[in-house]
């Protein structure tokens, strides 16, 4: 024996030779598919135990992957690299530059004069997973913004590659820069 | 802000780099995914391999990603055919096994497959549902369980929108149909 109050009312309003539309009788189905399957999904979801670790696992995997970051330059053109690179090598570039320049910009009165930074040198060059800025790199992109010819160092570079076709060089230095005018 | 909208914003971050943008994107969508690669592999431990293959997955071809369809569409996707990957292994598997004469029957298809306590009308219907044959059964199931759109079905299906719609309407048709006859029945059994 089969109770399903609302549905079987509704049905023996036709069986007793009510007719109605096509369109209500589908009508009605649909209000019934909804509340019925979204009761149903409510009590089932509820019972899905996720396991706890999920996440933390997955975040895990997910630290170990180079994912490809677009950039959509001002042309409306989107340029991909991966961000180990940036994160590393490009960090790399950086470093020797902002420590070229300390070397050239005549601050010989300085004890440090000549080496590199302390907090410039420990790069995480071998370091692929890493996919934010770091506080060592954070300093290091400060110290690229103080002097604007460490800026204007790397805007040369940039246009050299790009005019040598080195696009892949090219654009990661213009992500270094763009990344130095927008974070600081 | 509509969740398409959210999602764009998110996808934007994780195209950047965010990961953690990528967690908050996909984090709501586990225990449905869940449940898709559960109801095609019939394991637990094997489901949860598969939703996290999938995620990976996801976020390695991000950048591809469109967003035409929502994210969780394809993502839904993705763990549809890792879940078929895992099901053709354990086929080849028992083909090799000599001994083994048993032929794993393993159902691929949607459903309401889960006991759970309903109420009465909600349980006679979801009986119903799964008495429909499994191109009915499974765009109902995407119609109504998933909460997908016509299109977003209609690229899951390899369809065009007009045959999600006319499945949908004989599916419909075919409930009302079998509805109606066990209420015949009933009534003749009162009288």
């Amino acid at each position: 024996m089969v109770h399903k109050s609302n549905l079987l009312n509704w049905l023996k309003t036709k069986i007793d030779g009510i007719s109605r539309e096509d369109e209500s009788d589908h009508v009605h189905v649909e209000c019934s598919l909804i509340r019925c399957i979204s009761e149903y999904r409510e009590k089932e979801l509820s019972q899905i135990k996720i396991d706890k670790d999920f996440n933390t696992r997955l975040l895990n995997r997910l630290e170990h992957i180079d994912l490809e970051v677009v950039e959509t330059y001002s042309d409306g053109t989107e340029r991909k690299y991966s961000l180990p690179f940036i994160f590393s090598g490009g960090f790399a570039l950086v470093a020797v530059i902002v420590s070229v320049v300390v070397f050239y910009s005549g601050e010989s009165s300085n004890p440090e004069f000549g080496k590199f930074p302390a907090h410039v040198t420990p790069i995480h060059l071998n370091d692929n997973t890493y996919s934010r800025i770091s506080a060592e790199q954070e300093s290091l992109l400060n110290e690229l913004k103080k002097n604007p010819e460490n800026v204007r160092l790397l805007e040369k570079l940039e246009t050299y590659y790009s005019e040598n076709g080195k696009k892949e060089q090219a654009t990661e230095i213009h992500f270094m820069l763009e990344t130095v005018s927008k974070k600081y | 802000m509509t969740l398409r909208e959210k999602e764009k914003i998110l996808l934007q971050k994780i195209k950047a780099g965010d990961k953690y943008a990528y967690m908050e994107l996909v984090t709501p969508f586990r225990e449905r995914l869940f449940r898709k690669a559960k109801s095609m592999v019939k394991d637990d431990d094997d489901a949860d391999d598969i939703v996290q293959d999938a995620l990976i997955a996801g976020y390695k071809s991000i950048v591809n990603f469109r967003a035409e369809a929502g994210v969780y569409t394809w993502l839904y996707r993705i763990v549809i055919n890792k879940s078929k990957d895992l099901l053709t292994k354990r086929k080849k598997m028992i083909e090799k096994s000599i001994d083994d004469n048993e032929q794993q029957f393993v159902d691929e298809r949607p459903g309401f497959e889960k006991k759970l306590e309903l109420s009465d009308e909600s349980a006679y219907l979801i009986k119903k549902i799964n008495q429909l044959e499994g191109i009915y059964k499974e765009v109902i199931d995407l119609r109504y369980f998933e909460e997908m759109s016509y299109s977003d079905i209609a690229e899951l299906l390899e369809c065009n929108v007009g045959t999600v719609k006319s499945r949908l309407f004989k599916a419909k048709e075919i409930l009302k149909h079998m509805i109606l006859q066990d209420e015949r029945r009933e009534v003749k059994i009162g009288t």
